[in-house]
């Protein structure tokens, strides 16, 4: 009995010790916002957030694997130690910036209604009250919808979720980030982006707030990415000039 | 800044700010609403299913076809994820139906509550002693007849426990509607999640009202047992 818990303990400490050593950052996304995070047809996860990432790990000499949870846990996530970074075309704004801390904005977005086409609305002033918007839940969308528009809003886990139940004829209209409504509205068929830009917004790679010291690395990373051309290169490969 | 002091911030902004209580409420009503509806759905159509599994109709010589339908639905449902269900049900099944979500989610649980409770009620007829029904039948009943007032009535006793254990489980499983878009208690804690960015007291306050929910419901359905037990001669 003694010499199988020792056993035990000498396992237990051999599996503790070979987690410290293969350290590695964990790096939080919700791979459901394509085409800046999703999960590609080979099980990876694919998107510009993804390539950025990867770019700025390699030049900052890091070790890292990559999680997708929900958009809503990713920064309690990273507030309780489960995850270090967070990528996920994620707005910087003054509410967030209570709760982590933000990298200079890696990305100019803004926000676009999507309805199915031959919808009666064309901007967002054709929104009344008693009709229903979808978005992702704690979004930038989600908030803008709740905070501005006269409507009901439905909150869905997944923007395509939100997409579906609108060609199903649900919703009125679906608000979320520009790219993501284009690359919905090319992958499902029959929607139409409106032009109207609701707000102007940019992103960031976030980690926890005290969490300085990988900040600066990342920075540095992400402006010498931007310096050397990989950044515009990244860009171009996920968005062609005609899209935008 | 002290624990207590942060605690109480936490609280003050998490629970109280925007009334954040009150969507924990509305979330509350929705969760239960869809349960007990469901609940109804699941121990009619559940008795049904019951009867129709122990049903000695057949054609040819061994084709029982109620049997045969009863038996590969509770098999579809129990071998199915209920979120699985409820996807399949609002984005294809009754996608172009203009029934509240509500609707299809009360529908959705109902039909997936069904099968357990068939199981259940199968259970509960199975368990009465065969003499009864012979004792029936020899004083000149019907096969309904013997089924309908002797054997039923005997059964409810012994399925009680079990259908209130099952009602359980069911009101707990509504927390995955959130994946239509509903607001319910889970989802409400999740919204507040995603205001606040605190994971703390959104999810502690979601399980502390699932769980006083179900001890209520506990309490209640123990009196209920002790009402019907009464005369049976047991003492617990």
């Amino acid at each position: 009995m003694k010499k199988v818990f020792a056993l035990l303990l000498a396992l237990m400490m051999l599996a503790l010790t070979g987690a410290a050593l293969a350290e590695k950052l964990v790096v939080g996304t919700n791979a459901e916002f394509a085409p800046f995070e999703s999960i590609g047809d080979d099980g990876k996860f694919v998107g510009f957030d993804m390539d950025l990432i990867d770019a700025i790990m390699k030049d900052a000499g890091l070790e890292y694997e990559i999680i997708s949870i929900e958009f809503d846990a990713l920064t309690s996530a990273l507030a309780s130690g489960q995850i270090d970074v967070a990528i996920s075309a994620m707005t910087i704004n003054d509410e967030r910036k209570a709760y982590v801390l933000f990298s200079e904005p890696y990305f100019d977005a803004s926000q676009k209604l999507v309805v199915v086409e031959g919808s009666p609305i064309t901007q967002a002033s054709d929104l009344k009250e008693g009709m229903k918007v979808g978005v992702q839940m704690g979004t930038t969308g989600d908030v803008y919808a709740t905070d501005n528009l006269p409507v009901e809003v439905v909150r869905f886990n997944k923007v395509l979720d939100a997409i579906l139940d609108m060609k199903n004829g649900r919703l009125d209209a679906v608000l979320t980030d520009a790219a993501p409504s284009e690359y919905y509205a090319q992958a499902v068929g029959g929607l139409v982006v409106l032009p109207e830009e609701l707000s102007e917004e940019k992103y960031g790679i976030v980690v926890k707030l005290d969490n300085t010291e990988l900040m600066d690395k990342i920075n540095a990373s992400l402006a010498k990415l931007k310096e050397d051309g990989t950044y515009e290169a990244i860009h171009k490969m996920h968005f062609a000039p005609s899209e935008e | 800044m002290g624990f207590l002091e942060q605690l109480s911030r936490d609280f003050q902004n998490n629970i109280i700010a925007g009334d954040r209580y009150m969507m924990l409420l509305r979330g509350l009503g929705t969760t239960l609403l869809i349960a007990l509806c469901a609940a109804i759905i699941g121990i009619v159509l559940g008795s049904v299913i019951a009867l129709m599994r122990l049903s000695n109709f057949r054609l040819g010589k061994r084709f029982y076809p109620f049997r045969a339908i009863s038996s590969f639905y509770v098999d579809v449902i129990r071998g199915t994820p209920m979120v699985v269900q409820l996807m399949i049900m609002y984005y294809i099944i009754l996608a172009a139906s203009s029934l509240s979500k509500e609707v299809i989610a009360i529908i959705s649980f109902g039909l997936n509550s069904a099968a357990y409770t068939s199981e259940i009620v199968r259970g509960g007829i199975l368990a009465v002693d065969k003499g009864q029904s012979e004792a029936g039948r020899s004083l000149g009943l019907s096969a309904s007849q013997t089924m309908l007032l002797v054997v039923l009535p005997q059964s409810v006793r012994i399925v009680i426990p079990s259908l209130f254990n099952e009602f359980i489980m069911l009101l707990k499983e509504t927390s995955v509607v959130g994946f239509i878009g509903l607001m319910d208690l889970t989802k409400a804690g999740d919204f507040i999640r995603s205001r606040t960015y605190a994971a703390f007291f959104p999810l502690l306050s979601v399980a502390v009202i699932y769980f006083v929910i179900v001890s209520i419901l506990t309490r209640v359905f123990a009196r209920i047992e002790r009402g019907l037990r009464k005369g049976d001669g047991r003492t617990i």
